[in-house]
């Protein structure tokens, strides 16, 4: 039971008609957040715009996949800047493996503050900390994800989650769609191993596949001020 | 006496990685590197080992038949920013038949926080002190440090993660009908206790 020669992280930079899968996973691969779709495919990592924290909490609604250090596209943006947030355009993001491990157990998805994955400790203010606030108590993460029930040779999504992601969303511990056609009823809060989405299969031994995703960014007043930094992370054994 | 094969113990402990060894009463001892885990002998297996970088080895033996009692997994993760990377070892065999309770040996690596300099990107010099100073605890086994930076917004340099690691057990666990619930020690590294095994890894 051998571990994966590629697994990654990957969005959709064409449109949810007809996905463009970019992986946006390891070393100088960045995704950005930002409130504006016209921030540019080519800005360093060191010059990514800043945004006004604002008064009341809202979406950050448009998501770049950067390849290199300047080198973007823009998600669901049919390779020019990317489209505004739609829990309707289900094609956007899936973790993917080749054929050359096998999974042991059930994976985890979920996002830490930095890839040192320490401990997190709620309500911090921290884009994954969150804010009580902001993100409802216990605080959850202004970082939401949803995930869908099966593998895609099993079945590609074919709708939309039944609800849109809101900041107060999240259940401390695990949460799994249910096996199938399913996605999460609610989004779930991406706080390490405070709240995480724990896929309901163990995927095929040695077989290519991969498994859809979403994610939705939130902001608020009480957010800290200053980088967020945070990361993507998939969990999973091998023996 | 069979020696571990120099050079593919030296790439795994060179990685900070640990291996299993099975030892048995009627062959040679077959090594990691050797076989699949699931394709194993395990009849007239004695003793399984946890070869760890340090020096030290994790034992699990029985006097008793070990066949479909005994576990082996890894647990891994992929990072959208740094990457893949191993975050422990598990070796394990279930006490009884039905009740669940096991006995396990981890070979657990821990993280550190990154460090932030502030002004100019520090030397090489600064980053080795700074890791020979993480080692605080004998049994730490420094694996890595990476030597990637990342420039902050106030003109610092965030540089590094120095990541260790230990062998930790014996301990205790408890596999359900089906899965194995990694609760883990409480001296226990790993921040995740949720793993579930099917008995694929057994």
């Amino acid at each position: 039971m051998a571990d994966f020669t590629d697994l990654h992280l990957e969005f959709n930079t064409n449109s949810q008609a007809s996905p463009t899968w970019t992986p946006v996973t390891g070393a100088g691969k960045t995704t950005r957040f930002l409130d504006r779709s016209d921030a540019g495919l080519a800005v360093a990592s060191a010059d990514w715009p800043r945004m006004t924290r604002p008064n009341s909490v809202g979406g950050v609604d448009y998501i770049y996949a950067y390849t290199a250090d300047a080198v973007g596209l823009g998600v669901l943006g049919s390779g020019g800047d990317p489209t505004s947030w739609d829990n309707a355009k289900y094609n956007q993001a899936r973790w993917k493996w080749d054929n050359t491990g096998t999974f042991a157990s059930t994976p985890v998805f979920t996002a830490y503050v930095s890839s040192a994955h320490a401990a997190i400790s709620r309500g911090t203010g921290g884009l994954i900390n969150g804010h009580t606030t902001d993100t409802g108590s216990p605080a959850r993460s202004y970082l939401k994800g949803n995930a869908w029930g099966r593998v895609t040779s099993a079945g590609a999504p074919a709708a939309a989650p039944g609800a849109d992601s809101g900041i107060a969303n999240g259940i401390s511990g695990s949460v799994s769609p249910s096996a199938g056609a399913n996605w999460l009823a609610a989004y779930q809060s991406l706080q390490g191993d405070n709240d995480y989405i724990t896929a309901p299969f163990t995927p095929a031994a040695t077989t290519a596949d991969s498994w859809p995703i979403m994610v939705r960014l939130h902001t608020g007043p009480n957010m800290n001020s200053g980088d967020h930094t945070p990361v993507f992370t998939f969990k999973y054994t091998f023996a | 006496m069979k020696h571990i094969p120099d050079q593919h113990a030296m790439n795994k402990f060179s990685k900070g990685e640990s291996f299993w060894r099975a030892l048995y009463s009627d062959r040679p001892a077959i090594y990691e590197w050797d076989c699949d885990w699931i394709l194993l002998p395990k009849k007239g297996l004695k003793q399984l080992h946890l070869m760890c970088p340090n020096g030290r080895v994790g034992v699990i033996a029985s006097q008793s038949e070990m066949a479909g009692r005994i576990f082996q997994f890894k647990i891994a993760e992929m990072n959208s920013r740094s990457g893949r990377r191993l975050e422990a070892q598990v070796i394990g065999i279930e006490k009884g038949v039905g009740d669940g309770d096991c006995v396990c040996w981890s070979w657990e690596h821990q993280i550190s926080e990154s460090i932030f300099f502030p002004g100019s990107k520090p030397t090489i010099e600064a980053i080795r002190a700074l890791i020979s100073l993480e080692k605080t605890d004998p049994e730490l086994w420094v694996v890595s440090s990476f030597a990637t930076s990342q420039r902050d917004e106030a003109e610092g340099w965030t540089i590094g993660i120095i990541r260790q690691a230990r062998l930790v057990g014996p301990f205790e666990d408890n596999v359900k009908p089906g899965e194995f619930k990694y609760g883990g020690p409480a001296t226990s590294t790993l921040a995740i206790d949720n793993i579930s095994i099917p008995v694929g890894a057994k």
